[in-house]
C-alpha cells in the first residue's frame, strides 16, 4: 500500500518507464509514456472515450460539411463549426474563438439541433428526380431520367456518370463490382463500370418487374408471369422459369437457387436444373424481400388482400442454407417454416437489412425496425420525412431515397426510441413581422414568435385550415394568413391571436391581391377582360364595389402589389418601361353603408425593390452577400426549396427542414 | 574500379582474387541488390577497401549463406562495422529513431523533413546514416529525399528472426506507432488558416496553392497531415505505450479543425473520413 497519492504515481510512473525501456523504446519515449500514465490517473480521465467522442464529433461534421469545406477551407470556421449540432465538442471549444475573430456571419443560430443525430448525409440531385438507388460496399448508385451517378460509399463523393438511352427501373452491381446492371422496361443492361460503356443488352418479352444478379446470372421477374435468365459469362439465356401470376420481385438464395415471389406465393426455383424446388402460399400480397444469410432467414413484407389499409411482413426460417440438390427430398419437407407473421399498420417499404435488424420505411410512419434477434418490432426516432421511398443498406447505415435526395443514416437510426409522427411541418410563412406561421401536414397550423422561436398555444379548434395549402398563400400585412383551395377560403390571425373567421370566395385567375390590416376586406386586382380592382367584404363574401382602371395605362407596365397603409386606403403598385407608380385609393363608406373606391393622384414609386444584404442562390444551398461571395452553407436537409420553405426577415433565414424543424439563421450586418 | 579509385592503397593485383570474386558470387546467389551494397560497401572512402572485403569473405566458403541468408550477412556487417565503436545506448536509441522513420514512411523524406518529423537535428540524422551509404541513399542535399536502396534492407530490419541483433531490429509495431506520435505532435501544432488566405476564398481560386502549403507548411508537416492515422492504424494496441498515444490522439483532436483545413486544401479532404474510421477501429481494439 502506498502512504500517499503522490507515491503511487512516481511508482506507477518508475514501473511504467522501465517496462517501456524493457520493449526497446527510447529514454525520451518511455519518459512520455510514463507521464501520460500519471496523468491518466491523477485527472482520472478515460482517455479512450474522450479519443472516441472527439472522432466521432470530427468524422461527423468532415460528412456532414464535406460540400463546403471541400470548396473553400476556411468554410470550417465560416460555416461548420457555427452550424454544428450544440452538444458537440468542437461547436463549444472553437465557437467562441470564432465569434471573437468574426470568421463568421452567422451571429445566431437558433432551433440548431442539439446532437448530430442520425443523417450522416444528404446528396441533392435536384432538379432531377431519382428513379432508383442501389448500393454495394464500395459506393451508391443512383438514377435518374437519363443518367446513373456513382458516388464512393466512404467519402460520398459523386465518382462516375453514365448516360443510358432508357430510364433505369432497377439497379443491380455485380458481386465483384466491375459491372453494373440496369433494368429498363423492356430490357436490362450491362456496363463496364470502368469504362462506363454498354456491354450487352438483353431484351425481355414482358414489361421488367426486378432484376436480380448472381455470380453467374442475371434473372428478370417479369408481368407476365415469366423469370428470364442469361448466363453472364457465356452470354446464353437459361431456362427459364414461369409463375402464374407476374412476379413482384425475386431474390437470390445461393448462387443456383431463387426465390420468386408473385403476389401471394413464393416459389424456389434452381435454375440450373430448371425446376422448382418449394412452392409456399403467403399471406397477402407480396411487396418485397430480402435474404439474410447470417440468420438463414427470407424476410418479406406483404399487404392482406383484405385491402385493410395494413401491410404484413412473413419471416421464412431457413434451416438449410447450403441448398444441396442431394438433399432436395429433405429440403422439401425441412427448408421452411413459418416462424412469425407480424401484422404491422401502415404501408412499408422492401425489408432492408441493416446489422442485425430489418428495417422498413413507412411513406407515412418513418423507419419501422423489426429486430431478427428478438423477433418484434422495434419503434424508431423521427428521422425520416414523408418523402421517404426507398432504401438500402451500406456496410451498417442506411441508405434512403427520396424523390429528389439521397440520404445516408448511421446506424444510430436502429436505436428504438418515439415513432415518427405524420405530423410534421410543410410550410412556414412571416406573419405580421413578429411572427412565424407553421402550416403542420395535418393542416394545423402553429404560431411562433420570431424574436424567440417560442411556439404559442392556441385552441386546436381555431387553428385547423379547411383544405390543403395551394400556391402562393399568405399574406404578411399585419397577420393575415389565406388558404386559396378550391374553395378559395381566408383564416386570419393578427399579432398571433386568431381573429373571427373571414371567408371569401375569389375567382382562381385572381393575379394580385391585398388584404386590409384587420382583414375587413380584401382588394382583388383583375387584369382581363380589362383592368379593374374590386373590394370584397371577407365577412360576408360580397364584393362592395368594382372599380375600372382606364386611365392608368397598366398596358405600359405591370401592377406587382397592394400595400394596405391603414384599414381604408391602400396603394396600387406598377412597374414597367418608363411607369414606375403607386396609385393611391380609399374606401369609403357612406351612412347608408354604400361604398366608393377613389382613385388618388400617381406617385413615383417611393423606393425601389428592398434589397436584402443576404440572398440564397438558387439552390438554395448558399447564402451570399452583395458580391456574391459564398458565405454560408446551407445543408440541403435544413431547408425545404419553394414557395413556404423559407423566408427572409431583415437579417435572419428562417427555414422549415426535412426534418420539420423550423431554424433560423441570423447573419451580421453585412460589412463583417 | 574499386582498386583504380584506391590506387592510394597498396592492393593486391589482381584485386579481389579470383577465389573471393567466386565466393562472393556464391553468397549473392545472383542478387544483384547484393552486389551493388556490397560494392558500396566496400567502396567507403573512410575504410580500406581489402579490410572491408575481408570482413565478408570469412563466411562465404560457408554453403548456408545463400540467398536471403547471404543478403542478411551482409547487412548485419554493414550494421556492426557502422557501429563497431560504439557502446552507449543513446546512439542505438537514435539510429532506431532514425532508420524506423526511414524505414516505415509511406513517401520519402528528405533529411530536413525527417528532422522535423522526428524531432532530431539534422546533424543527428546525417552522424546516423553516415556509416550506411551502402545500404541508403543519403543526398548531400538535405532537402533531397533520403533513399533505401533495395527494400530486403527494411525487411531485414523488420524481422527479428533475420535481424538477430536487438540493437538494430526495428519493431514495425511499435515504429508506426512513434511514427504516428511524431505526426500527430506536428498535427496538433498546426494554426487556423496557415496559408494566410483572405475569409471565404475558394480552393480553385488560390493560385499556386501546393507550393504555397509547401512553403507554409513544409514536407515534414504535410506528411504528418496525411499519414498519421496510417501509422496509426498499424500501431500496438495494448501495452505500455497505449495511454501516451491515446494522449496524443486526443491532443490532436482537440485541434481538428485546421488539419481539416489543411487537407481541404491539399484536396484530400476526403481522406479525413477513412482517417477517422481508422481511428475508432484503432481505439476500438485497444485494450
Amino acid at each position: 500500500m502506498f502512504a500517499t497519492g503522490a507515491e503511487a504515481h512516481a511508482s506507477t510512473m518508475a514501473k511504467v518507464y522501465a517496462e517501456a525501456r524493457a520493449n526497446n523504446y527510447t529514454f525520451a519515449e518511455a519518459k512520455a509514456m510514463a507521464y501520460a500514465e500519471t496523468k491518466a490517473m491523477e485527472t482520472h480521465t478515460d482517455y479512450k472515450a474522450s479519443a472516441k467522442a472527439l472522432a466521432t464529433d470530427c468524422l461527423r461534421l468532415s460528412m456532414h460539411f464535406f460540400h463546403p469545406i471541400q470548396q473553400c477551407a476556411q468554410q470550417v470556421y465560416h460555416t461548420a463549426i457555427p452550424l454544428s449540432p450544440t452538444s458537440s465538442w468542437l461547436h463549444k471549444s472553437w465557437l467562441p474563438s470564432i465569434i471573437d475573430n468574426q470568421l463568421s456571419c452567422v451571429a445566431v443560430f437558433s432551433g440548431a439541433p442539439n446532437t448530430w443525430g442520425s443523417l450522416l448525409r444528404t446528396i441533392d440531385v435536384r432538379p432531377s428526380q431519382l428513379t432508383c438507388i442501389a448500393t454495394s460496399a464500395q459506393r451508391i448508385i443512383s438514377a435518374c431520367k437519363d443518367n446513373v451517378n456513382i458516388y464512393d460509399a466512404v467519402t460520398f463523393v459523386l465518382r462516375q456518370s453514365i448516360s443510358t438511352p432508357e430510364t433505369v427501373t432497377k439497379i443491380q452491381d455485380s458481386p465483384d463490382g466491375s459491372i453494373l446492371f440496369f433494368a429498363h422496361t423492356f430490357s436490362a443492361t450491362m456496363w463496364d463500370v470502368q469504362t462506363g460503356g454498354l456491354i450487352h443488352t438483353f431484351p425481355t418479352q414482358s414489361k421488367i418487374n426486378d432484376i436480380a444478379i448472381s455470380t453467374t446470372h442475371i434473372a428478370c421477374g417479369t408481368s407476365n408471369g415469366s423469370v428470364e435468365f442469361w448466363n453472364i459469362d457465356a452470354g446464353g439465356l437459361g431456362r427459364g422459369f414461369r409463375a402464374g401470376n407476374p412476379v413482384i420481385t425475386i431474390h437470390w438464395l445461393s448462387f443456383q437457387e431463387l426465390a420468386v415471389a408473385t403476389q401471394s406465393v413464393l416459389y424456389i426455383c434452381n435454375v440450373t436444373i430448371g425446376e422448382t424446388l418449394g412452392r409456399f402460399a403467403v399471406p397477402g400480397h407480396v411487396w418485397g424481400m430480402v435474404y439474410l444469410e447470417y440468420r438463414t432467414f427470407l424476410v418479406g413484407t406483404s399487404q392482406p388482400s383484405s385491402g385493410a389499409g395494413q401491410e404484413e411482413s412473413f419471416f421464412i426460417r431457413c434451416q438449410q442454407p447450403e441448398l444441396q440438390l442431394s438433399e432436395l427430398n429433405l429440403f422439401r419437407k425441412r427448408f421452411m417454416e413459418l416462424v412469425r407473421s407480424s401484422v404491422h399498420t401502415g404501408q412499408l417499404s422492401n425489408p432492408i437489412p441493416v446489422a442485425d435488424k430489418v428495417v422498413c420505411i413507412s411513406p407515412t410512419n418513418g423507419v419501422q425496425l423489426f429486430d431478427t434477434r428478438s423477433n418484434d418490432w422495434a419503434k424508431s426516432p423521427p428521422l425520416l420525412g414523408a418523402a421517404a421511398s426507398v432504401a438500402v443498406s451500406l456496410n451498417r447505415n442506411l441508405v434512403v431515397q427520396t424523390k429528389d435526395s439521397v440520404q445516408i443514416f448511421s446506424v444510430d437510426v436502429l436505436k428504438s426510441g418515439k415513432i415518427y409522427s405524420d405530423v410534421h411541418l410543410s410550410h412556414i410563412y412571416p406573419l405580421g413581422g413578429d411572427h412565424i406561421i407553421c402550416i403542420q401536414s395535418t393542416r394545423h397550423l402553429t404560431l411562433l414568435e420570431l424574436g424567440t422561436m417560442q411556439e404559442l398555444h392556441h385552441d386546436d379548434n381555431t387553428s385547423l385550415l379547411r383544405s390543403s395549402l395551394t400556391g402562393q398563400s399568405a399574406s404578411a400585412h399585419d397577420g393575415l394568413v389565406a388558404e386559396f383551395g378550391v374553395s378559395a377560403i381566408m383564416q386570419a390571425w393578427q399579432s398571433g391571436i386568431p381573429l373571427p373567421e373571414r371567408a371569401s370566395v375569389l375567382n382562381e385567375d385572381t393575379p394580385l391581391r391585398g388584404w386590409s390590416p384587420e382583414s375587413t376586406w380584401m382588394v382583388a386586382f383583375y387584369n382581363l377582360p380589362q383592368p379593374e380592382l374590386c373590394v370584397i367584404d371577407t365577412k360576408t363574401r360580397i364584393t362592395l364595389v368594382n372599380l375600372p382602371l382606364e386611365d392608368t395605362n397598366l398596358g405600359m407596365g405591370e401592377a406587382y402589389d397592394i400595400t394596405f397603409n391603414s384599414e381604408t386606403s391602400f396603394y396600387l403598385k406598377i412597374d414597367g418601361p418608363g411607369w414606375h407608380v403607386q396609385i393611391p385609393y380609399n374606401i369609403t363608406v357612406s351612412p347608408s353603408e354604400h361604398y366608393t373606391l377613389t382613385q388618388g393622384k400617381p406617385a413615383p414609386l417611393s423606393e425601389p425593390q428592398p434589397t436584402l444584404p443576404y440572398s440564397l442562390d438558387a439552390n438554395c444551398e448558399w447564402v451570399l452577400d452583395a458580391k456574391s461571395r459564398k458565405i454560408c452553407w446551407i445543408s440541403p436537409g435544413d431547408i425545404r426549396r419553394g414557395d413556404g420553405g423559407h423566408f427572409w426577415a431583415g437579417l435572419s433565414l428562417v427555414m422549415v427542414g426535412d426534418d420539420g424543424v423550423v431554424k433560423k439563421l441570423t447573419f451580421k450586418e453585412p460589412d463583417c | 574500379m574499386i582498386a583504380k579509385q584506391r590506387s592510394d592503397l597498396d592492393l593486391p593485383n589482381p584485386w579481389p582474387h579470383d577465389d573471393e570474386i567466386m565466393a562472393l558470387t556464391k553468397k549473392s546467389s545472383g542478387l544483384f541488390i547484393f552486389a551493388s551494397t556490397l560494392a558500396r560497401f566496400i567502396e567507403s572512402e573512410h575504410h580500406d577497401p581489402n579490410e572491408r572485403l575481408q570482413l565478408v569473405l570469412p563466411e562465404a566458403s560457408g554453403t548456408t549463406h545463400e540467398g536471403r541468408a547471404g543478403i542478411d550477412s551482409l547487412y548485419s556487417q554493414v550494421l556492426l562495422q557502422a557501429y563497431s565503436s560504439v557502446d552507449e545506448p543513446e546512439v542505438f536509441d537514435s539510429l532506431k529513431r532514425v532508420l524506423g522513420a526511414i524505414i516505415l514512411a509511406f513517401n520519402p523524406l528528405s533529411q530536413r523533413e525527417l528532422s522535423v518529423l522526428i524531432g532530431a537535428p539534422t546533424s543527428l540524422i546525417s552522424t546516423t546514416l553516415r556509416h550506411l551509404h551502402s545500404v541508403i541513399l543519403v543526398p548531400a542535399n538535405k532537402s533531397n529525399k533520403i533513399r533505401i536502396f533495395h527494400k530486403s534492407f527494411p525487411d531485414y530490419l523488420q524481422d527479428p528472426q533475420r535481424c538477430t541483433d536487438p540493437r538494430f531490429h526495428i519493431n514495425p509495431t511499435i515504429n508506426h506507432g512513434n511514427m504516428a506520435i511524431n505526426c500527430l505532435r506536428l498535427v496538433k501544432r498546426l494554426k487556423r488558416n496557415p496559408c494566410s488566405l483572405p475569409p471565404y476564398q475558394a480552393n480553385q481560386d488560390t493560385p499556386n496553392l501546393p507550393q504555397l502549403l509547401e512553403d507554409k507548411l513544409g514536407g515534414a508537416v504535410r506528411y504528418a497531415c496525411s499519414y498519421w492515422a496510417q501509422h496509426l492504424r498499424l500501431s500496438p494496441t495494448s501495452g505500455t505505450c497505449i495511454n501516451w498515444v491515446i494522449l496524443s490522439v486526443t491532443r490532436m483532436l482537440e485541434g481538428t479543425p485546421p488539419w481539416i483545413e489543411v487537407m481541404s486544401l491539399e484536396n484530400h479532404l476526403e481522406e479525413v473520413i477513412p482517417s477517422m474510421n481508422c481511428l475508432l477501429d484503432w481505439l476500438d481494439k485497444v485494450s
